[in-house]
């Protein structure tokens, strides 16, 4: 057997890594023992214990790194030592280029055109002007930052020809390239400006299922259409879409803008149908008649944009989409989910992982079922006195900050979601369970899979209380995702799991099963 | 870096007794010398080193504890060997400006009123029994030897700490200062991590012996502390001094004074930190627990 090692001195690695980079080098082929470990005198003994211990290791220190292996041949003790090296010396995961300033990654990657900024709020703005001055184009994931360094960096942007995408913002796909939370969408006609993360995700997905696909989606941070920001951003992506030629078709999403900067977008929007590219706007819980006003295509929900856009594209009139599958096969799929349903099982409890998703479903049950509790909702009668306790047909979005400080996006982990399904199923007036499930880049690997030991367990919890209970769900994401969307839908409805193919018809579905087809001529008109 | 920067203020929600004394005492320019996700370790001149953390980071003596939100990565806002220093009441890192002034001081809290001796060796089991879940690090081998067990883990590291972990443990109940040493010793910057097991073992260890009383131990392992990691070095002494971080206080709190479900809770938290050393950390509170209630009895 070969024994070698590497020193690396005054390296300071924490001990997940250390760990890690043992463990990683003892399974390669060929590598008997192998250690990472901070180079003392005591672990130079247990180095000695083991037979590892080689005259290099006399210059160690115990502020220095040491990693020993041993491995069958020579060839592969320089592999081991080799991946050793490139693991200790990389701050991150290999592949993944590190800098220890900004500059410093600016100067390292010539040729890049936009930089992605994910810090805390408070030191966005020193950076994100030194991007800006570089000339380059950004994607900001960071929140809390405030409204006037929001403003500052756009401008800035607008001066420089430049584009500030966020704060706060989630997804964009930018020439077939996803960024942050983003499905994996075919390139097409549509170009989409949103300042909606999982508004844009849902479009996306809806554009791809029917068969579309997009140019770019631009995501602005949801704060954009603010009187103070004035929609710079918005306004920079319509501008950018209109002047691409492979853009034939615009789709605008936002919650309601302030009225002068609607204006602004509206008669932006109005340029571009001039110049021959039908526009579909959706203004989140917005009026349509200003959007009819501009000769412009307004849309109800996120799956009726994507539709609309299509329509429009293929010379159709965009009609509604209420459900895909036929009337009396929905009516059925509602009878069958209702069965075992107790009289005192009268309410949804919506848990939603996307906060335009939870939006979404407040716009669709709210005429179908009257009031629906949120702690998303902008209403303060509605408002979730404690978001930890639902009451009545309730939608919590778990992406709102109470939930997410200091633990993960509900995206990426679903213990959260997990627990509060399972509490919810405890509450005897739960009939309905409401879900969302994203998928794609930046979301979690196995969200189906995540889940299903929750729903399993709800499931169970109403049993044993002589109930049944319903659990629906979407799923926003594409068969060319890296979950899988079959295998994600299948793994639902293997959990007895209602899974319709859009946010929207979720929700009324949910109507339809807590209602005992109650809501059948409003939800059908 | 210019003079001229536009530093970020950011305050500090505790900083460590320890830390503050470093900071305060500080001659010229420190550095930087380590960084990681959740703090960043500074080198403060004359001799001394401190922590600076995000806030779900355990208040802790060498701990000067940000406000700075749980997601955030310091790695992207602080440098390697970025420079460190004091102007008026503020601490300068790299751009960042920290002030003193208003920060809270965190210094450990006495020891508890009252011992529940006739629980504590269940409760010290339980804890060691939570240890040795993590199979690596000495958590097997330090509930072997509190059930007077074999280790059912036999890899090196568990070898070469057998030996040492029983002159410790002889060490105390004999109150022999050269045996504890000894042991010590041995331990010191023995096994995985930047903080290494052996180093984490006997801060737990220690953190029980210190509340329960038995600070004479501390004062025997100080002279043991030499060869391993600066960081650890400094934590280690701080140990032999009954300092300790909050997280280690609440787990021998509930061990000394507590239900078996706040030890649960309470090394369940210790769990979370780093590959072994929330299991070392716990092993050596659970070994300090039995030992605190051995020499109790006789």
């Amino acid at each position: 057997m070969v024994v070698r090692a590497i020193i690396q001195k005054n390296a300071y690695r924490d001990s997940v890594f250390l760990m890690n980079l043992s463990r990683r080098l003892g399974e390669m082929d060929g590598v008997g023992k192998a250690h990472a470990l901070m180079g003392t005198p005591t672990n130079i003994r247990l180095l000695k214990e083991d037979g590892l211990l080689v005259p290099e290791l006399e210059d160690a220190g115990p502020n220095d790194l040491i990693v020993v292996v041993e491995a069958e041949s020579d060839d592969v003790a320089d592999a081991a030592v080799k991946a050793a090296t490139s693991t200790a010396t990389a701050p991150r995961d290999a592949g993944e280029r590190a800098f220890a300033s900004t500059v410093a990654a600016l100067e390292g990657s010539p040729g890049a055109n936009l930089a992605l900024i994910s810090i805390p709020g408070q030191f966005v703005r020193r950076e994100a002007m030194r991007v800006l001055d570089e000339g380059l184009n950004i994607f900001l994931f960071s929140d809390n930052v405030s409204l006037e360094d929001e403003v500052a960096l756009k401008q800035r942007a607008k001066e420089k020809g430049l584009i500030v995408m966020g704060p706060g913002a989630g997804t964009a796909i930018v020439g077939g390239t996803a960024v942050a939370f983003a499905n994996s969408i075919r390139p097409g006609p549509v170009g989409v400006v949103g300042a909606s993360g999982t508004g844009i995700q849902e479009i996306t997905v809806q554009l791809h299922r029917r068969g579309g696909g997009i140019t770019h989606a631009i995501g602005t941070g949801g704060r954009d259409l603010y009187r103070d920001v004035g929609g710079i951003s918005f306004l920079t992506g319509m501008d950018a879409l209109i002047s691409d030629k492979d853009t034939r078709a615009l789709v605008l999403v936002s919650k309601p803008a302030h009225p002068e900067v609607e204006a602004l977008v509206l008669e932006r929007a109005k340029a571009a149908k001039a110049a021959g590219k039908p526009v579909v706007v959706h203004f989140i819980g917005g009026d349509p008649a200003a959007v009819e006003d501009a000769g412009l295509v307004p849309a109800a929900t996120l799956e009726d944009a994507a539709a609309a856009a299509l329509a429009l594209l293929r010379g159709k009139e965009p009609s509604p989409i209420i459900f895909s599958a036929p009337r009396d096969e929905i009516l059925t799929m509602a009878r069958q989910a209702q069965e075992g349903l107790t009289d005192g099982q009268t309410d949804i409890r919506g848990l939603y992982s996307g906060g335009t998703l939870c939006g979404e479903t407040l716009l669709v049950l709210g005429p179908v079922l009257g009031p629906v509790r949120s702690n998303a909702t902008k209403d303060p009668a509605l408002k979730m006195t404690d978001p930890n306790v639902s009451e009545g047909n309730t939608c919590v979005d778990l992406g709102e900050e109470e939930f997410t400080q200091g633990r993960p996006h509900p995206m990426i982990d679903h213990t959260l979601r997990c627990q509060r399904l399972v509490q919810e199923a405890r509450d005897p007036a739960t009939a309905v369970i409401l879900l969302d499930v994203v998928l794609g880049y930046g979301s979690s690997e196995d969200p189906a899979g995540a889940l299903v030991p929750a729903i399993q367990d709800a499931k169970a919890i109403a049993a044993a209380e002589g109930r049944s209970l319903v659990i629906v769900a979407s799923v926003c994401g594409t068969d060319l995702d890296p979950q899988d969307l079959d295998n994600q839908e299948a793994t639902l409805r293997e959990s007895g799991v209602v899974v319709l193919p859009s946010n929207a018809q979720a929700a009324r579905m949910a109507a339809l099963i807590v209602t005992r087809g109650g809501a059948e001529d409003k939800i059908f008109g | 870096m210019a003079e001229d920067v536009e530093r970020i203020s950011i305050k500090l929600l505790s900083a460590g007794e320890s830390a503050l004394r470093a900071v305060n005492g500080l001659k010229g320019t420190g550095r930087v010398v380590a960084v990681f996700r959740r703090a960043v370790h500074l080198e403060l001149p004359p001799a001394h080193l401190a922590a600076v953390c995000v806030r779900d980071v355990s208040p802790a003596p060498l701990n000067l504890v940000a406000d700075l939100d749980d997601m955030t990565d310091l790695s992207t806002i602080v440098a390697l060997d970025d420079t460190v220093r004091l102007e008026g009441t503020s601490l300068l890192v790299g751009e960042l400006r920290f002030g003193l002034e208003s920060a809270p001081v965190w210094r450990s809290l006495p020891p508890p009123s009252a011992i529940d001796w006739q629980g504590l060796l269940g409760r010290a089991h339980h804890c060691a029994s939570v240890a040795a879940g993590v199979r690596e690090g000495l958590g097997p081998l330090t509930c072997a030897i509190i059930n007077g067990e074999k280790p059912d883990v036999l890899d090196t590291l568990t070898r070469t700490a057998h030996g040492p972990v029983l002159l410790l443990r002889e060490g105390v109940l004999t109150k022999d200062t050269t045996l504890v040493c000894q042991g010590a010793r041995q331990l010191v910057g023995l096994g995985p991590g930047l903080t290494p097991s052996g180093d984490d073992l006997l801060v737990g260890m220690l953190a029980v012996l210190s509340l329960a009383g038995d600070t004479w131990v501390g004062e025997a392992v100080a002279p043991a502390v030499r060869d391993t990691p600066d960081f650890s070095r400094a934590v280690l002494l701080e140990a032999c001094r009954g300092g300790f971080a909050a997280d280690v206080d609440a787990l021998v709190r509930a061990l000394l004074a507590g239900e078996t479900d706040e030890v649960d809770a309470a090394s369940g938290e210790l769990l979370e930190q780093g590959a072994t050393s929330g299991s070392d950390l716990c092993a050596g509170a659970a070994l300090g627990a039995v030992l605190a209630a051995a020499r109790h009895n006789t």
